[in-house]
């Protein structure tokens, strides 16, 4: 079944037409391009596929995109900030806390859920909003440095 | 995923009228984190689902000291362990919603999805159980209440007939001295599947512990309580061998089976571990020592 739903998309306002067995990680993917969310375990477990969901973190894998009909969606494509990079992904870059990169923009965006909530979060903090990230070649030392050198760097 | 339709009603009424419609093929959606893995895996097929996150009596916490806790089905898992009456009234309700899968999950996935699935491997209806948790169904015929105790028949299963909807679950205030712990064993930290699970509840009144809760995840085709090990706390004097005794009681209601994750003999033996581990803390927590 075909359907019209309304959302704002990385502050972009959008009508889009969608079927209703699409997830939101389809429609982000295929039919808009925005692949920064990674199609991985299709079940929740991986985080690969994390968003914004009106400011909450959500797998997109999980989410029916008509479910996000009057939503607020912020991928990690919207973090860019007139091609200037986002204080996380900087420090991902700078403390090599990527291999493959195929968990980074959902390390990136639960880091991002995170800062909104905890500016400057501990290690433990760190951990327990990355819990359900999985990555399976840098190992997480790294990832969790950067986060932390993010929340102390200004913007 | 196969091709479904999908209606977003805007009343209860509405809501029944669909699912009526939809004869037996529809189904009802609100976190999804358990339906949508379900139609991807294609153990269900579903013609049409019915969102039920657009009724706002459903998504209504209410805490009164007189009447307790009114939770709306559609209260997701981070509404819940984030709001300050829960959290104040019910700790280990917040505190094991907290726990339950992701944050990405806890946005979700809502607390009559995790009642309904009725998965006696979950942690959050042991809680509800030992807080003498109500179902309250509505239908276009009316609504009835249904105690959680008897909501359940079989994994999978429970008493909601077709066109059936659980709204709201209620409890009663706890008394001021009640306190609650509960433990459960995974396979390994990130594991997600509970191998066992158990709750223990007192009250204490008067200088004595009274009114103990025992309630258990994974051990049997739902989620059950032991009852024989309440009363034998109720009825007898603290001490160290009467919780290894009630722990045992405990321990021979539970019928676990053997899957990949862990034995049933394993399962069995751990309930009881598990059940003096609450029994001893929670006196602990009300009387100051061990019992």
């Amino acid at each position: 079944m075909r359907q019209t739903i309304f959302c704002t998309i990385n502050d972009e306002e959008k009508h889009l037409e969608v079927e209703s067995h699409w997830t939101l990680l389809t429609l982000l993917r295929e039919e808009l391009r925005l692949v920064g969310a990674k199609h991985a375990c299709d079940f929740g477990e991986c985080g690969s596929c994390s968003v914004l969901l009106n400011g909450d973190i959500v797998s997109s894998c999980m989410v029916l995109a008509v479910e996000a009909n009057g939503s607020d969606i912020l991928t990690v494509e919207g973090l860019v900030n007139s091609e200037r990079l986002h204080a996380l992904q900087k420090a991902f870059l700078d403390h090599n806390a990527m291999q493959c990169g195929f968990c980074t923009s959902g390390m990136i965006m639960a880091s991002y859920s995170l800062l909104q909530r905890i500016s400057r979060p501990n290690e433990q903090e760190v951990r327990a909003a990355l819990e359900g990230n999985l990555c399976r070649c840098t190992g997480y030392a790294d990832i969790i440095k950067a986060v932390q050198v993010a929340s102390r760097a200004r913007r | 995923m196969h091709p479904f339709d999908y209606e977003k009603p805007t009343s209860l009424e509405e809501a029944g009228a669909l699912l009526a419609q939809a004869e037996g093929n529809g189904c009802v959606l609100a976190g999804g984190t358990d339906l949508l893995l379900r139609i991807e895996a294609e153990s269900i097929e579903s013609h049409v689902l019915v969102d039920i996150k657009g009724l706002p009596e459903l998504r209504e916490i209410r805490f009164n000291a007189d009447s307790g806790l009114n939770l709306g089905a559609s209260t997701t898992l981070s509404a819940l362990a984030a709001h300050g009456d829960v959290r104040r009234y019910y700790p280990l309700l917040a505190d094991v919603s907290n726990r339950v899968g992701s944050a990405r999950i806890r946005n979700r996935a809502t607390i009559g999805g995790n009642v309904c699935v009725a998965l006696a491997s979950s942690d959050l209806p042991t809680i509800l159980l030992c807080c003498d948790a109500v179902c309250h169904l509505w239908s276009s015929h009316g609504e009835r209440t249904v105690p959680l105790a008897e909501f359940y028949k079989e994994p999978r299963q429970t008493v909601l007939e077709p066109g059936e909807l659980l709204v709201r679950i209620t409890m009663p205030a706890p008394g001021a001295q009640t306190y609650g712990v509960y433990h459960n064993l995974r396979q390994g930290q990130g594991g997600s599947i509970n191998l066992v699970g158990a709750a223990v509840f007192a009250t204490k009144v008067e200088k004595q512990l009274t009114d103990w809760r025992i309630a258990l995840a994974a051990v049997a085709p739902t989620h059950i309580r032991a009852y024989e090990a309440e009363q034998y706390l109720d009825a007898e004097a603290s001490g160290h061998v009467v919780a290894q005794a009630a722990a045992g009681l405990a321990s021979q209601v539970a019928q676990p089976s053997d899957d990949i994750r862990a034995s049933a003999s394993y399962r069995q033996a751990m309930v009881s571990v598990l059940v003096r581990r609450g029994i001893e803390d929670v006196t602990r927590q009300l009387m100051g020592r061990g019992r």
